[in-house]
This record gives structure tokens, C-alpha cells and sequence, in this order.
């Protein structure tokens, strides 16, 4: 009886986590963000950028690609970010904001090393 | 009720033209007047020594780095015994000898002491003591000659002695430490301890004094201030109280068309450096080329970057070696330090 209990609780236990691994991983959200940026060039404004979509609290990591003038967000786990707080980010940093393209996903947590201008 | 006033009988037809006369003039009145009040001086004009000019040396890599090569190396300057010192992506702080021979590292990432987000820039003060700008953390932070941590100073912000992004760092002979804080356009000045003291300059596009995204300052002899003000596209002098004293560059139409021809101005002017006897040295980014200016402001040489890659601007920070003969600039796009000789009549031989 005791082992059956044993078992019932270890069931549930796994059942759960199974469960709570689930909701993290399984969530579905916009994971990323692509910001459309006109006149990058300069390195200086380039990390500028990068240092005021940091300060938000939803992004996780942002790199930037000066050859397609685009910032690339990706976004904590569960997180989301308002269009109109990214475009005054992005205008913060001296900059005007273009199309923003918001991808659905698996949220992750990673961030990624921002690439030099010209991702040679 | 009788209506007095007298009846425009022109035709139609014939007014559209007089109007349009009469708004051309006035165009024609106010570029006139804006030329001669603010435009005399929007070129740079030519030095009477025109054999001055650069040789390249050599690229330096940093092939022999411990931590690795340079990747995206952003600061440089060089101390009075003519070591260089470097900043770059990996988040550290690079010791070379006159020959490019490593010496020291020392930085991670982290907001310790002595570690760091973004170091933008580094400066050398007479005795020894290394100052390196966080362009993330908005702090300075202050090391002996070795790495070891002394001090820090700054913090985010728009008040005294507070920054956004500090770019650019100097050390006057007398051991003040200037700042160019790139998004509250202005230069501060701290004294060696990090006590703050003034600001100079204000944020602006038009007149002496309005700075426009700094991203340098070079001190000068006799408490001078060179500032590269690289959004304005030119250069600014400041006395030692911190006084506008001239533009370099200047050009009255800052918005279109850039300058690109040699001799015509700067386009993102990001790094300056001046070497004995006045001359001044000048990463001049947007054109991918180091531009050499006489004490008095004359174009001198250039040198341009072969085959730079147009998406990014280079070189971006520029150092002088204590003789004045050796030029160092951060090649921010191809992970490399420019190493150029001074060839003429600057070098004084």
C-alpha cells in the first residue's frame, strides 16, 4: 500500500512538472521583434540603439545588423512590449522607427551578441 | 452698409506669377543673409605645405592577444611613454608597446570594478593613470598604469556630472579628465579624484558652443579643448574656461549635401588627437579616412581606408604617438588598429 502511495505521489509529482515545463516552454508569444531602422552607420548610434532597447524590461537581448537596417529583439520568457514604447525607444536613440514585425514563438531567454555592421 | 475698400481688378492670372516672383526673393534674401552671417567659413581651406602626408605602417590585429584578437576595438590612446592603450568588444582594456607588442589586458564583463559593459573609450593622464568611459554603464572608471582599479565616477542622467552614453574621454596636463557625453551633447570636466566641476558646451545645431552627439574631446596644450562634434560635422575649439574659440569644418548646409570631397569638411568627425606643434589628426568616420589639419585649421593630407566597407563608418578614435610622428586609429569595422607614419614637413625633420 505504502509503495502504492509512493507511486501515486511520484506520478503526480512528474505529472506536474510535466505540466509546469509545459506552460514555460509551450507558451506562445511574440518571442521576437524586428525593428526597421533607416541610417545606420555609425557604431556610436548603433550601440546606442542597442543600449535603449536594453533598458526595456521585456527584452532579453537585442543585436543589430547595419547592412539591413534592422534591430532584432529577442524578448524574456513571457514577456511582451508595446509598439509605442519600442518606437520611442528607438527615437531616444536618435532614430525614426519602421515597420516593427512581432514573431510568434516559444518565449526564450537567450541574448545573443549584437553583430558588427556589415555581418561579414 | 457701403463698402469703401478698392477692388483688386488684376487678373487672377497675372497675381500668380508676382507672388511667386516676390517668395523667390525672398529666398533668394534669406540665403544671401545666411550666407554671410553663418557660412564664410564652411570650408576648410588648404595649407600652403601641401607635401605633408601619411604611410601606412601596418594593420595591428592582435593575433598574440591572450584574450584573442581585437573585435570591433572602439577606444585608443597613447601615454606619455608612448604605450598604447586599447578598448574593444571583448570588454577589456589592451596594454601595447610603441611596436605593438602586447604589455597588459585587464577587463570582463560585469558593473564591478573594473568591469565593464561597453568601454568606449580610454584616456592616459601625465602620471600613468588609465581612464576608461562605459558607453552602457554612463561611468568612468580610473586604473594605474597595471589595471588596478582606483575609482569610478558618473552615473545615467541629465544633471551635474551625470551621463548617456559617454563616447569620448581626455586628461589635460594638469590631470582633469574630460568627458563627451554623446547623448546629452556636451563635455564635462572632472577633476583627477572624479570630483565634477563644469560642463561645457550646450545641446545644438547652429553657433559656436551647440554640440550635436559628441563622440570625442582631445585636451589640448595650454588647457585647450578640441572636441569632435560629430553630428554637426565639424570640429569645436573651447579655451581652457570652457569658451567656444572656433569651428573646424563648418559648413552651413549640415543637413544636405554632406561634405565628402577632401578638402570640403567632415561627414561624422568621431575621433581627434593633436601632436606636438599643433597638428591636429581627425577619424573622420563617415569618409572612412584620417584627415591631417594644420594648428590653424588647414587641410594638410588624408589617408583613406582601401576598400572600406560603405555600411559602417571608420576609422572611429585616433591616438598621437608623444613624438608626434606615429598615428593610431581604431578600425572599428575591420577588428584592426591603423598604424600610420607622418611623412613632410609636420614631422619636423
Amino acid at each position: 500500500m505504502n509503495i502504492n502511495i509512493l507511486t501515486a505521489k511520484l506520478l503526480l509529482t512528474l505529472f506536474s512538472l510535466c505540466l509546469a515545463t509545459g506552460m514555460a516552454f509551450g507558451q506562445s508569444g511574440p518571442a521576437k521583434v524586428f525593428i526597421e531602422v533607416k541610417g545606420l552607420a555609425c557604431p556610436f548610434c548603433v550601440q546606442g540603439l542597442e543600449k535603449h532597447l536594453k533598458k526595456l524590461d521585456a527584452v532579453a537581448g537585442v543585436r543589430t545588423s547595419l547592412k539591413k537596417g534592422e534591430a532584432v529583439l529577442d524578448l524574456r520568457s513571457g514577456r511582451t512590449v508595446d509598439e509605442k514604447e519600442l518606437r520611442q525607444a528607438v527615437k531616444k536613440a536618435g532614430f525614426t522607427a519602421g515597420r516593427i514585425r512581432f514573431e510568434e514563438g516559444p518565449a526564450t531567454a537567450t541574448a545573443e551578441k549584437s553583430v558588427k555592421g556589415g555581418e561579414k | 452698409m457701403q463698402n469703401n475698400e478698392p477692388i483688386d481688378q488684376t487678373p487672377r492670372r497675372a497675381r500668380v506669377p508676382r507672388i511667386l516672383l516676390g517668395a523667390l526673393l525672398l529666398i533668394v534674401v534669406f540665403l544671401a543673409g545666411a550666407l554671410l552671417l553663418l557660412g564664410t567659413s564652411w570650408k576648410i581651406p588648404r595649407a600652403a605645405i601641401a607635401s605633408s602626408g601619411y604611410q601606412l605602417v601596418g594593420y595591428w590585429v592582435g593575433a598574440d592577444l591572450p584574450g584573442g584578437k581585437f573585435d570591433r576595438p572602439m577606444g585608443i590612446a597613447v601615454s606619455p611613454t608612448g604605450d598604447l592603450y586599447v578598448s574593444d568588444a571583448r570588454k577589456r582594456i589592451v596594454s601595447l608597446g610603441a611596436a605593438g607588442e602586447f604589455k597588459a589586458q585587464w577587463g570582463r564583463e560585469g558593473k564591478g570594478p573594473g568591469e565593464f559593459s561597453n568601454p568606449a573609450d580610454v584616456a592616459v593622464a601625465p602620471d600613468g593613470s588609465v581612464f576608461v568611459s562605459d558607453y552602457d554603464q554612463d561611468r568612468v572608471q580610473k586604473f594605474t598604469t597595471e589595471g588596478k582599479f582606483l575609482l569610478q565616477f558618473g552615473r545615467s542622467g541629465t544633471g551635474a556630472g551625470e551621463f548617456d552614453a559617454p563616447a569620448g574621454l581626455a586628461a589635460d596636463g594638469a590631470g582633469a579628465v574630460y568627458v563627451a557625453d554623446f547623448y546629452n551633447h556636451r563635455i564635462h570636466k572632472f577633476s583627477a579624484d572624479g570630483t565634477w566641476q563644469k560642463v561645457i558646451g550646450h545641446p545644438g545645431r547652429i553657433g559656436d558652443g551647440a554640440l550635436h552627439y559628441p563622440t570625442d574631446v582631445h585636451a589640448a596644450a595650454a588647457g585647450r579643448l578640441l572636441v569632435a562634434d560629430a553630428y554637426n560635422y565639424q570640429l569645436q575649439r573651447f579655451d581652457p574656461d570652457g569658451r567656444p574659440a572656433g569651428r573646424l569644418g563648418y559648413h552651413l548646409f549640415w543637413l544636405w549635401p554632406r561634405p565628402t570631397a577632401s578638402a570640403a569638411g567632415f561627414n561624422a568627425p568621431t575621433g581627434v588627437a593633436v601632436g606636438p606643434g599643433g597638428v591636429m589628426h581627425v577619424a573622420d568616420s563617415g569618409n572612412h579616412r584620417v584627415v591631417m589639419l594644420s594648428e590653424n585649421g588647414e587641410y594638410l593630407a588624408e589617408w583613406k581606408i582601401p576598400a572600406a566597407d560603405p555600411g559602417v563608418y571608420s576609422p572611429e578614435k585616433i591616438a598621437v604617438s608623444p613624438d608626434g610622428h606615429t598615428i593610431y586609429a581604431t578600425d572599428y569595422a575591420a577588428d584592426r588598429i591603423i598604424v600610420l607614419k607622418l611623412v613632410g614637413p609636420t614631422t619636423g625633420e
